[in-house]
Order: C-alpha cells, then structure tokens, then sequence
C-alpha cells in the first residue's frame, strides 16, 4: 500500500516485484492517486505484463485518480489511434498512426495555447510544445511499433508534467541500426548516448529530439526521465545544478520519456 | 533576391520533427529550384507558430549542405522566425557545425542581418566587415585594415571561408574576386 501521491519510484518498486515473480503482486493507492510519469509508467508495465497463466497473480488497484481514470479509459494500447481524451487539466492522446496529420497538428497548437494561458513565455510555451512534438516523432521515427503511442499531460498555473510512451523497439536496438552505434550493448550506454546532439539511427543527421527536451528544460525546474529496456535515466533540476541519476530495471519494452517541470523553484531561492 | 514564404510551400504553421521535414523538403526544394541560380534565397518564416530542431534538421540543414557542397548555387538567409523557432534553428546549427544569415525582412530587402550558429571570431569580423561596405576584395580590406595585422592572403583565406560557407556572395571583378554581403547591415552574431 502506497501513502499519499504515488511517484515513478514506487511503481518501479512495483516492476522489481512484478520481476521477481513474487505473488500475488498487488500495485495499490489509497485514493491520493499517482502522479502523471507514474501512471504512464504504470500503464507502460500493464501494456507488456506476462498473462496470469505465465506470470504471477497481478492487481492494480487506484482509486479516484483521474490521470488513472483517463488512462484506463484510453485503453491504451489496444485502442485505436488518434483519440484525444480529458479530464480538468490532463489529457491524454493517443497518436495518430503517422506525424502528417492535421489533427495532430491541432493537438500540438493547442498545447501551445494551454501552456501560455498558464503563466509561461511564449518562448517557454514554445520550447515545450516542440519538445512535445519531437518526443512523439522520435515515435514515428524510430519505435517500429504496430500499436499506436501514447502522450499524456497535464497544465497547471506555472508548471507542467508530461509523458510519451511508445511499445515498439526501444532505444538500444534502434540505435543499433546505425552501423556507428552497433557496438552499444546495453539499454543503459543506449539511453545515455541518444541524450547527445546528432545521435540517430540515422546515418543522415537526425538525433535532436532528446536535446531539444533537454534544451526546452534548462530554463525550468524539474526532470526528465527516459525509461527504454533495463535502463531509467533521470535528468534532475530541482536543485541548483542539474544531475544526471541512472538507475537498472527490469526490462521494459518501448521506449517511456517523461518530464515534470515549473517555472518556480521548489525550494526557496537563496537572495 | 527570392523572397520565399514558407507558410505558403507547406500550407503548416506547426512544422514539427523530421517527419514533417520529409514532408515538406521537396517542396521547399523545388520552390528554391525555381530561383536563379547564384541568387540569394530569403526564407520567411513569419506566420510560422512553431518549427523544430528536427525539422530544420531535415529541411533547411540538407539544402545548406547542397549549397557548401556546391551542388545548390544559391545564398540563404532566414527571417521571421520567432524565439522558439530560433533557438530549435540554433541547436542544431551548433551541433552539425553550420552557420546561416538570419535578418528581418523588409520591403526593400534584408535589413540586421546576422550569422547563426558558431562563427569564429576572425570569420565573424570579415563578415562584419563586408557587409559595412556591401562588397570589398581581399586587397581592399588590406589597405582599409591596415592596424590588423592581417595580410592580403589572410583576407583571402577569411573571404573564401566566408563564400564556401555560403554567408558572402563572390564575383570576378577583372583580375580578382569581389566579396558582396547578403544585406547592407552590419553584423551582429545572434
């Protein structure tokens, strides 16, 4: 039983048990409900769980979550795509088969419009919206995935928190098509090279999407994680200088990038 | 000089990622093809909400390439992109070692034009110095330079840079070359 809002942290503790096939495995909160990238996370781990005939006893049990409630109604990743479904401040879509859309087009100028109508710059508001929209194309680009991806956020006055999850190849053996990064043999060295400018599949150019993410935070308090395979690595400024964390999971497929951010320190600012 | 509105090639005011910019690179291609050859190219970007490192990734930065790589004879500059779009065009000018011209479009031309990505500072003030006087050779810039100790084969390195980057226009004046800038203003590094 979690207490209070239940974070990436916890559903990770989750996935460790969910691996070590202890049972019955039960993921539970007592009605605080979880935060976005946790719920994301969590619906990452419910997409790829063994069945019950193969795997331990599984039960999500949340209450009045509505982050929860949305995903659960999305009925991600079975469910068809460009559906755009919303709750208060959250949404949560589910993309359209390709970027060449005008509907998706209209998803991201809203966005835009949302996060400036909250209290952030234009010049803000711009970056997220392109980091967004990157994120989801690094989907299009590179998951190979036959069930469409997922984008979930949510827009409060000065801060905001988003996911895009996909269930296709992952990181590292997409970086593995190029023949500059076959040697890389671990989601882990995968994930920490994709952060880096001009890293791609491609042998043309590319590999911009997670530094513009990186670029659209350096302004902002937060973090950014990026969860592909056994790797979790958490970008975090919610400190005066930005750390990287890395941490080792149970495998997970696809690829899952979250982001939590705020305009206004989380701590107060020394004068 | 071409003036082309790329709202009106793409029919978008989002232009986000490189799917887009596959989508949209050809037509961009053949709206520059039908400019002449030699001439310099200004791509306006006002009315556009939102374009991403990615996309210029895979729009402008292959039609930059073509012009270095002298398979494109034409000169870029950028204008009317807003502060989202510019810093997306920055980050990946600095990451494939690019600089282009950005500058504010007017009826009568480009006006503060300046160069994008990362100029060393020996290229950016040849740069600065051609544009104050619109067009300059090398033997030129030596004789009103004469507190530098550049020589004249240190101009014409600088010039040549300068052209092969495709930031300075070259002309056979007689028996030497004649650099022209893109725009009357003086350059400011953004």
């Amino acid at each position: 039983m979690q207490q209070g809002v239940a974070q990436i942290r916890d559903v990770e503790h989750f996935h460790w048990r969910l691996a070590d096939r202890e049972s019955p495995v039960v993921f539970s909160t007592n009605g605080s409900g979880l935060s976005l990238p946790a719920a994301i996370e969590l619906a990452c781990i419910a997409a790829h769980r063994p069945s019950t005939a193969e795997g331990p006893s599984v039960a999500i049990r949340v209450t009045n979550c509505p982050i929860w409630s949305l995903v659960r109604d999305a009925r991600w990743p079975e469910r068809s795509s460009r559906t755009r479904l919303r709750d208060g401040d959250l949404a949560v879509v589910i993309l359209p088969p390709q970027a060449n859309d005008f509907w998706w087009s209209q998803c991201i100028r809203d966005l835009l419009n949302e996060l400036k109508a909250n209290g952030f710059p234009a010049k803000l508001a711009g970056a997220l919206a392109a980091a967004v929209a990157e994120m989801a194309d690094n989907l299009w680009q590179h998951s190979q995935a036959d069930a469409p991806g997922l984008l979930a956020y949510q827009v409060r006055r000065r801060r905001f928190a988003f996911s895009v999850a996909d269930t296709g190849i992952g990181v590292l053996a997409s970086l593995q098509k190029n023949p500059r990064y076959r040697q890389l043999s671990s989601s882990m060295e995968a994930v920490r090279a994709a952060i880096e400018p001009g890293v791609s599949r491609f042998l043309d150019g590319g590999g911009m999407g997670f530094p513009s993410l990186l670029h659209a935070l350096a302004d902002l308090w937060g973090t950014a994680r990026i969860r592909s395979g056994e790797a979790g690595l958490s970008i975090d400024r919610t400190q005066d200088r930005r750390k990287k964390h890395s941490v080792y999971l149970p495998p997970l497929p696809g690829v899952h990038v979250s982001a939590r951010c705020s305009l206004d320190a989380p701590f107060p600012m020394k004068p | 000089m071409t003036r082309i509105r790329i709202r009106e090639v793409t029919g978008q005011d989002i232009l986000a990622g490189k799917s887009h910019g596959l989508r949209d690179y050809p037509k961009l291609l053949s709206a520059i093809e039908g400019t002449g050859a030699g001439d310099i190219v200004v791509l306006d970007w006002s009315d556009i909400e939102l374009a991403t490192a990615s996309y210029f990734g895979a729009t402008f930065v292959p039609l930059l390439r073509l012009a270095i790589e002298g398979q494109l004879d034409r000169y870029f500059v950028l204008t009317g992109l807003n502060q989202t779009s510019l810093d997306e065009l920055k980050l990946v000018l600095e990451n494939q070692g690019l600089v282009t011209l950005i500058g504010d479009w007017k009826e009568d031309g480009v006006h503060n034009a300046g160069a994008l990505g990362r100029l060393d500072p020996p290229y950016a003030e040849t740069l600065q110095a051609v544009q104050r006087v619109e067009a300059a050779s090398a033997t030129e810039l030596f004789k009103k330079h004469t507190r530098t100790r550049i020589g004249k084969t240190g101009w014409i390195n600088r010039l040549s840079n300068l052209h092969r980057l495709r930031l300075v226009r070259k002309q056979r004046v007689g028996r030497e070359y004649v650099f022209q800038a893109l725009s009357k203003e003086r350059s400011h590094g953004r």
